[in-house]
């Protein structure tokens, strides 16, 4: 899937409790690979839990696995969300 | 037969320092390395018939990461002569996590694959076929509960069959050329997938669990924040109310044990041996031991919020607030346990990664009201202030307590250079065992008596020659070299409405805030019961409150540095921490007393 595509999204503009595709990640190699380790890459299927107050990060979930992580970093991530 | 080496790995949060724990009992001691600047945990250990020296590494996120921890432990694996390999992997999460056993499998040492939190992996439907993965890996696999101590048994029997069947393998060159290799995952990938669909069952979606049931209230925009402090102040109670009483019952102790038998034992000796012994040395030992008590509960505490799971809650609800100065939310935790005793909360920094983060979360704890400093402005406050003006002056102090050490996070942000991205996971929330808790909290104050003993005792000693010399003056007069430097400095402490006497005193303040008080009553001549009369008649509320802000400011307790030193081992930073803190104070107190007596 092409950057270009219009149905991709960042992934801290989704929707609380959507289900997403993981389809990219526009971080450095170091980013990506603590990502993958924790189960946030291409093919997987992630949400956001929740958001924290005063614009603080998001509880992401992947699979058995939540995840802190704040907007900069989570918008770096491009995802296809689930219709 | 030789002692064999085994390391211990696995991703964070998987319970790996539990299962260390488990495996060596008590007999875990702080090692050194060759070629390595940190400290790692070793035991030593009898499996089978063979001495076992087994070495806890960081956790990792994979065998490329590059976080501090990821740096020390790879290149641990690359360096150190190794024997063989516990990987451990939180079964509830193997379905992320295999690929790293995988990885570590690449490195060609005899390994013993540990899966952890079974108990909770069958209780999340997650099915994992341990004969299927054996038969796979090659390696023995073990279904365990480290933490419940299940199955740990059947990790020490795989770990003596493993080392049975190999011999030592030498660091060699090879095995870094390996790790380079490994930075093609793709092939890991597919192995990864496929030994799933063969050897585990997870649930298509997650079941709602009983930690999203109490996340919904404790991670909820609103309410969440207000459990948080009131979560906080909980523990605060706690480490207030158990701690500083068990603290000062211990130093009456100590106390009456000086009066009744060791005085008594040392009469023959000349005086001022005497009076170095006991009043030195005796109790600079003492100061170190009323510190056990509350590390002993803060520890208790603490463990319990890590091991909970609550701490990561803490740095999600804090983040947005700690980021803008260059910390994360448990930093904040830190800070607020810092308003029972300094010397714990920066032990407890321990929980932030990055080495720049502690250190400038050390930088700010010292700043944070402690309870012996509340005793020092619960005397002042009563002796010069009115009953109605005391409360909202203590009020004051805490307020300042905050905001200097925020300004001064804010102002030293940027020496933590670019802000490490928040990358955590959040674990379900666990019940802490007191068995562990305990062994925790012991082991703190060992290292805290092993680490700051010495130079608490030695400060102490230093102090007490200070105000005792040259001999024969009476201690800690204007005669005496204390007196000197006080008169020496009086140019700088004029200016803040800080007389003679009290700077003396403030040098008393360097080793603990509790002896202030009473080194007043000794400098002024003065029995307990007429000090108060005394001190409010020699100054005015405004002096008062130019030393109450000196001493709140100006430098912690000399437990509190040595323990900075302990932790950040670096001396250079110990004395920068100092140096800023007293010019922060000195500052403060110019600026206060200046312009209300302007």
């Amino acid at each position: 899937m092409k950057p270009s595509d219009p149905v991709l999204t960042q992934l801290d503009q989704l929707p609380v409790g959507m289900l997403a595709t993981v389809c990219y990640i526009e971080a450095q190699t170091e980013m990506t690979a603590r990502l993958r380790a924790l189960g946030i890459k291409p093919g997987n299927q992630i949400s956001v839990v929740r958001s924290a107050p005063l614009s603080g990060p998001l509880q992401i979930r992947a699979g058995q696995t939540d995840i802190i992580l704040r907007r900069s970093e989570a918008a770096t991530i491009h995802v296809n969300p689930a219709f | 037969m030789s002692k064999a080496r085994i390391a211990l790995v696995g991703m964070p949060n998987t319970g790996k320092s539990t299962l260390f724990n488990r495996l060596s009992g008590a007999s875990a001691r702080v090692g050194n390395w060759p070629g390595m600047t940190v400290e790692l945990e070793i035991a030593r250990l009898l499996v089978g018939a063979r001495m076992v020296e087994l070495v806890d590494l960081p956790g990792l996120n994979n065998l490329h990461g590059f976080s501090e921890d990821e740096r020390i432990a790879r290149h641990f694996l690359e360096t150190q002569p190794l024997d063989a390999l516990v990987v451990v992997l939180n079964a509830t999460q193997i379905e992320r996590q295999l690929a790293f056993a995988l990885q570590i499998k690449q490195l060609g040492l005899p390994l013993v694959l540990v899966l952890n939190m079974a108990d909770e992996a069958i209780r999340r439907h997650v099915l994992i076929d341990r004969e299927a993965l054996e038969k796979a890996l090659g390696y023995p696999v073990c279904l365990i509960s480290a933490k419940y101590g299940h199955g740990t048994q059947a990790v020490r029997q795989a770990l003596e069959a493993v080392l049975q069947n190999q011999a030592a393998s030498a660091p060699s060159q090879p095995r870094a050329t390996q790790i380079q290799a490994l930075l093609e995952d793709d092939a890991i990938e597919v192995q990864t997938t496929a030994l799933l669909a063969e050897a585990v069952r997870t649930p298509q979606t997650p079941a709602i669990t009983y930690t999203d049931r109490i996340d919904s209230l404790l991670l909820h925009p609103g309410l969440g924040v207000v459990a948080f402090f009131f979560i906080l102040l909980g523990l605060f109670q706690i480490v207030y109310s158990v701690g500083a009483p068990l603290q000062e019952l211990f130093g009456e102790i100590l106390e009456a044990a000086k009066t009744d038998w060791i005085a008594p034992l040392l009469t023959p000796l000349p005086a001022a041996l005497t009076s170095f012994l006991l009043d030195g040395l005796y109790d600079g030992v003492g100061t170190v031991a009323t510190f056990l008590p509350i590390i002993l509960t803060f520890y208790l505490v603490m463990s319990a919020v890590e091991d909970s799971g609550y701490m990561a809650r803490a740095a999600f609800l804090m983040d947005a607030l700690m980021s803008r100065m260059g910390l994360d939310g448990r930093a904040f935790v830190m800070q607020i346990m810092g308003f029972g005793c300094n010397v714990p909360a920066v032990m407890g920094t321990r929980v932030l990664r990055n080495p720049l983060q502690r250190r400038l979360s050390m930088l700010i704890i010292p700043f944070s009201l402690c309870s012996a400093r509340l005793q020092v402005f619960l005397f002042f406050t009563t002796a010069v202030f009115s009953p109605q003006a005391a409360p909202w002056v203590l009020l004051s102090f805490y307020i300042l307590s905050f905001l200097v050490a925020f300004l001064t996070a804010f102002i030293w942000r940027g020496q933590v250079g670019e802000q490490e991205p928040l990358v955590m996971e959040l674990p379900p929330y666990r019940y802490p065992t007191f068995a562990y808790l305990a062994l925790q909290a012991l082991r703190e104050a060992g290292q805290f008596l092993r680490g700051a003993g010495g130079f608490i005792i030695a400060g102490v000693a230093i102090i007490w020659l200070l105000t005792h010399l040259p001999w024969g003056v009476t201690p800690a007069s204007p005669q005496s070299w204390a007196g000197q430097i006080a008169t020496f400095t009086t140019p700088l402490f004029e200016p803040l409405g800080i007389n003679n006497l009290l700077s003396i005193a403030l040098m008393f303040g360097f080793v603990a805030k509790e002896v202030v008080v009473g080194a007043l009553a000794v400098i002024y001549g003065a029995g307990p019961n007429e000090l108060a009369g005394i001190v409010a008649r020699s100054m005015d509320w405004r002096q008062a409150y130019s030393f109450m802000l000196f001493t709140l400011l100006y430098t912690p307790c000399l437990a509190t540095l040595a323990t900075i030193r302990r932790e950040s081992r670096s001396l250079k930073f110990t004395f920068a921490s100092m140096a800023w803190s007293i010019a922060v104070a000195w500052l403060a107190s110019f600026a206060f007393y200046q312009i209300v007596t302007y």
